[in-house]
């Protein structure tokens, strides 16, 4: 056998072979290092591409009812395929030029006011002088005879385009969108990145978006109980970045979007300057009988104020979801009576309560809100109220709130 | 007088000089070093020359060190070359340090957690430089290891050299070819991707038909009903300690057995009954040093380079999607080399194919040698075991065979053909419209009947296929299926694949010639693939086929007298339809068409 004979019986051979392919490994693996970082970029990239195919299907089965087919938003929740989440400021490029026109125009200004003032200008050594001449030339050169005139003139139609741009923008702004304030990291004051903003609303969901969307958004995590594994979520994540994966936001995009985020209002209390029923607040149920003919008086007395005044029922619905919170309770029926069909239900089933003779559907609600304690609604306990509504709304806020609720006049849920 | 307070190298250079006290000195750092031999004797050894001392040095190694006291001093010439062993034993020890060496590599980047490993692996992908390669090497070491030793095995039967002494030898063998395999099984499940998942899946299924045992045994291998957390741990804990304990004491055990007993010569040159191995005549000794060393050193060079050279150019280890109990792919198959157990399960009784005949193949395995009393060792003086042997091999590719998912599994047509036209990279294969160039993948809706045999096809098959549907009421049904399939469309108008899309039109080619294949079962059918975009590099594609429904009993249509398929009528009389469906995802980056 000829290899036998050649390479297996002569030791030169086996020797000058085996360091051949000892060297031959080593370049090899050389040239595998040399091209590693490219392999691993190739791979980085192509993973996530996958990765943004499989985020898809995920998104199509589990998200589209809520956020849209393509991203865009309902009546349930935002819009993520939105200008507003990748925190893109349409107004950017114009308040860039607005900037730079009004820095001119100071200095400008400044410059003038220099040469103008004899005390100014005798203070100046001979090269401070003649670089202001300089300048002012420079300027005149550039904007002409009269530049200020010319100047305003284009810092005229700059804040003329930007207002016209935020005109167009007028049906986003109606759905909740602010071109002054548009970056929704910023309006969270999320100190990370987007991705993990993404990542973790995911993970958690948001139980507390009930008080601002008609239900809250379920915790996808196997981690905090939900369906999803870990890298499923970063998969749906991955896919939702790839919506502002190189993209050059339009108008359209903007407009495309058919809701916007919603911002939690503070919930802290608000400093009314005239409150409608300060004297009645924290009247806890033991103390409703004795004090009965004060509240009947304050009751009188804001309803009386409210007759003058409009509600805003709009207004009242975001009193109620927000900053109220009357919503966090009002939902289910278990805590509090729900907010469906509430003036049905005082119409049709409180004020048939012998108690309430004589009691309109308004002044039982405003009374209920002022003093929660004064005719509690079998099978919900007292005190659970808050008492403090008294305080914290004025006549127009309260009239606000009632023409919200006065709008609940659909089925009663819990009539039967 | 020294000239430090203690006695050292520079009293030798101050009584020999510079140059004497430093050869001397290197002399004796190379004498003990190798246990033996001087610089003298390492270059004589390389230069092939004859000791030139007596006793002779290079046995001093062997007798003295401890690396080479494992080794024998001198083998006979008769096995040193190709034949009789091809080197298989030699081999599969090199793959035991081969594996080892590059499996703890990887056990720096590894975490046996469901939650993390899969993760663990994109970042060796995509983060750790070599991490691919390393990854390459241990997955090619491990299957080429499980062949290497079962050839070895082969090779021993055939050379007869199980036969006395050396029965003992063969039954440790036969012990460390079941922890190889086991070893790899255990390897595969540790990426935790749906290749891994399923094969072990299917592999462990297996344990729970023990007899009597066989849920203990189960619950034991798993931790659990299912394979999680505890399953990975354990797998891991078993591919990484256990069973590489146990490989190690039993190669020690095998190979010292192996050099007590002589390696075995060529059957011809060993008289029956008869061995001759040890007694090795003077003018046939070949010695460790200088020959069976550098013999050695050029095949660790010649195989670690062929192995470097295959994980470069022509092997990746596979990785496919995150591990998903939920989702079970289609086509799922044990590892290569535990085939033979799938198929034969599909002979019949679980316990009974998956767990006794394998257990009673692997234990006469083992006792052969204390069964086979025949001395001889010529190959035409061993009929019966010869032929005993080629039955079993037989049996073996034939199990094996049938263990493919393509054997005795009855799939539904349509679900085959929808798997063809769309399944995730696997096996390195996929689906065929993953890989048509993503510019080709143009938006609109388009049908197999533009490419059906017949009169109407073209542009007109197209024109056909819409009036079609419309008439019949099916497009109606089609918006309807796609709406469960979360994907609204107001029309639907087909037309013909653009001329630019040639790939596009190849793989509506192929798709309507897989519906033609099963026109008996799929009759009257036809396919479309509706493309729709999604982002700015992402496309939909939904790949749907319909047909009308035949009569099937047990997996197969069945036919009329004419030898045609049955249709199934709904009780108005009308033909009953199905539809099925399948959508997936293509991003322009995944670099599918590359």
């Amino acid at each position: 056998m000829d290899l036998q004979r050649l390479l297996i019986d002569r030791m030169e051979n086996r020797i000058l072979v085996g360091l051949t392919m000892v060297l031959a490994s080593m370049v090899l693996v050389g040239w595998v290092a040399i091209n590693e970082t490219g392999r691993m970029a190739s791979f980085q990239q192509q993973h996530l591409a996958r990765s943004v195919e499989k985020g898809a299907e995920l998104f199509s089965s589990s998200c589209a009812t809520c956020h849209g087919n393509s991203g865009e938003g309902s009546a349930r929740a935002p819009g993520l395929n939105n200008p507003q989440l990748f925190g893109h400021d349409y107004l950017a490029p114009l308040d860039t030029q607005i900037a730079a026109v009004e820095t001119r125009i100071a200095r400008f200004e400044s410059l003038t006011a220099t040469m103008v003032d004899e005390e100014a200008r005798s203070q100046l050594s001979e090269e401070e002088f003649t670089a202001v001449q300089a300048d002012l030339a420079a300027i005149i050169e550039q904007f002409g005879e009269d530049p200020l005139t010319s100047l305003n003139g284009e810092l005229t139609t700059l804040v003329t385009n930007r207002a016209n741009l935020i005109l167009q923008m007028q049906s986003a702004i109606d759905r909740g969108y602010d071109p002054e304030d548009p970056s929704r990291m910023n309006n969270v004051g999320w100190g990370s990145t987007l991705e993990t903003f993404v990542l973790t609303t995911l993970v958690s969901g948001r139980p507390v978006s009930t008080n601002y969307w008609p239900e809250p958004m379920a915790a996808w995590s196997q981690t905090a109980g939900g369906p999803l594994r870990d890298d499923q979520l970063q998969d749906l994540a991955n896919y939702v970045l790839n919506w502002g994966h190189e993209r050059n936001w339009t108008l359209e995009d903007l407009l495309r979007v058919q809701q916007f985020a919603k911002e939690p209002v503070e919930g802290a209390v608000q400093i009314v300057e005239n409150p409608v029923a300060a004297e009645i607040i924290d009247i806890q149920f033991a103390d409703v009988t004795g004090r009965r003919d004060e509240i009947d008086a304050v009751v009188a007395r804001a309803l009386d104020e409210m007759a003058e005044l409009t509600g805003d029922p709009n207004n009242g619905q975001s009193l109620y979801n927000g900053s109220l919170a009357c919503s966090a309770c009002h939902n289910l029926a278990t805590v509090a009576p729900p907010t469906e069909g509430t003036f049905t239900r005082v119409q049709d089933t409180r004020l048939a309560d012998p108690n309430l003779a004589g009691y309109s559907a308004e002044h039982y609600i405003v009374e209920s809100i002022l003093a929660p304690n004064a005719h509690v609604v079998e099978g919900y306990p007292a005190n659970n109220m808050p008492q403090n509504f008294g305080e914290r709304l004025d006549a127009q806020l309260l009239a606000d709130l009632v023409a919200y609720l006065s709008s609940q006049d659909g089925a009663d849920p819990l009539a039967n | 007088m020294s000239v430090l307070p203690f006695p050292s190298f520079l009293d030798d250079v101050k009584e020999k000089g510079l140059r004497k006290a430093v050869f001397e000195g290197a002399d004796e750092v190379v004498e003990r070093l190798t246990a033996g031999l001087n610089v003298q004797d390492v270059r004589d050894a390389l230069r092939g020359e004859d000791p030139t001392r007596r006793p002779n040095p290079r046995l001093q190694p062997h007798a003295d060190g401890f690396w080479l006291h494992m080794r024998p001093s001198y083998y006979n010439r008769q096995v040193t070359g190709l034949y009789p062993s091809f080197r298989l034993g030699w081999l599969s020890t090199y793959f035991v340090f081969f594996e080892t060496i590059t499996g703890i590599i990887l056990m720096f980047w590894y975490t046996p957690s469901p939650e993390i490993a899969y993760g663990n692996m994109l970042s060796m992908l995509n983060n750790v430089p070599f991490g691919q390669f390393t990854r390459d090497l241990h997955r090619l070491g491990a299957e080429a290891m499980v062949l290497i030793v079962f050839l070895h095995m082969l090779r021993t039967f055939y050379t007869g050299s199980y036969k006395k002494p050396r029965q003992f030898t063969w039954f440790t063998g036969v012990l460390l070819l079941i922890f190889t395999g086991f070893l790899s099984f255990t390897g595969y499940l540790l990426p935790w991707d749906q290749l891994a998942l399923w094969a072990v899946t299917i592999g462990a299924s297996m344990a729970e038909a023990t007899p009597l045992v066989g849920e203990q045994v189960n619950l034991l291998v798993r931790g659990g009903p299912e394979m999680g957390a505890n399953g990975l741990l354990r797998f891991y804990m078993a591919h990484v300690l256990l069973l590489p304990v146990l490989l190690f004491i039993f190669t020690g055990v095998h190979y010292y057995k192996v050099v007590i007993h002589g390696h075995s010569l060529p059957p011809r040159e060993e008289n029956p009954g008869e061995d001759t191995a040890k007694r090795v005549p003077l003018d046939r000794r070949v010695y460790f040093i200088p020959d069976v060393l550098t013999s050695e050193l050029m095949w660790f060079g010649v195989t670690s380079f062929i192995l470097i050279v295959l994980c470069i150019w022509f092997y990746h280890a596979p990785l496919e999607s995150h591990a998903d109990p939920q989702v079970t792919p289609l086509g799922t198959t044990a590892p290569w080399y535990f085939l033979w157990i799938q198929g034969a399960l599909k002979l019949g009784d679980k316990t009974f194919w998956g767990v006794i005949f394998p257990g009673i193949l692997l234990g006469f395995l083992m006792v052969v040698p204390y069964i086979d009393l025949n001395p001889a060792r010529r190959f035409a003086q061993r009929r019966l075991a010869f032929s005993i042997s080629f039955l079993m091999l037989t049996a073996l590719v034939v199990t094996s065979y049938m263990g493919l998912a393509e054997f005795g599994v009855a799939t539904a047509p349509d679900q085959e053909i929808l798997n063809e036209l769309t399944f995730e990279p696997a096996h390195n294969h996929m689906g065929l419209l993953r890989p048509v160039n993503f510019d080709q993948l143009a938006t609109g809706a388009f049908t197999t009947r533009e490419f059906a045999g017949g009169a109407e096809h073209g542009p007109s098959g197209v024109a056909a296929f819409n009036d079609m549907l419309q008439q019949n009421g099916e497009m109606e049904h089609l918006l309807e299926h796609l709406e469960t399939q979360f994907l609204s469309l107001p029309t639907l108008r087909f037309t013909p694949v653009p001329a630019n899309a040639p790939e596009l039109v190849h793989v509506l080619e192929e798709f309507a010639h897989l519906l033609e294949a099963e026109q008996v079962e799929l009759l009257d059918s036809w396919g479309v693939v509706i493309i729709t975009p999604n982002q700015g590099n992402l496309k939909r594609l939904d790949v749907v086929i319909n047909w009308q429904e035949v009569e099937i009993v047990g997996g197969t249509p069945v036919l009329d007298d004419s030898g045609n398929p049955i249709p199934v009528f709904n009780d108005d009389g009308a033909p009953v339809r199905r539809t099925s469906s399948v959508h997936i995802f293509i991003n322009e980056q995944s670099g599918y068409f590359n």
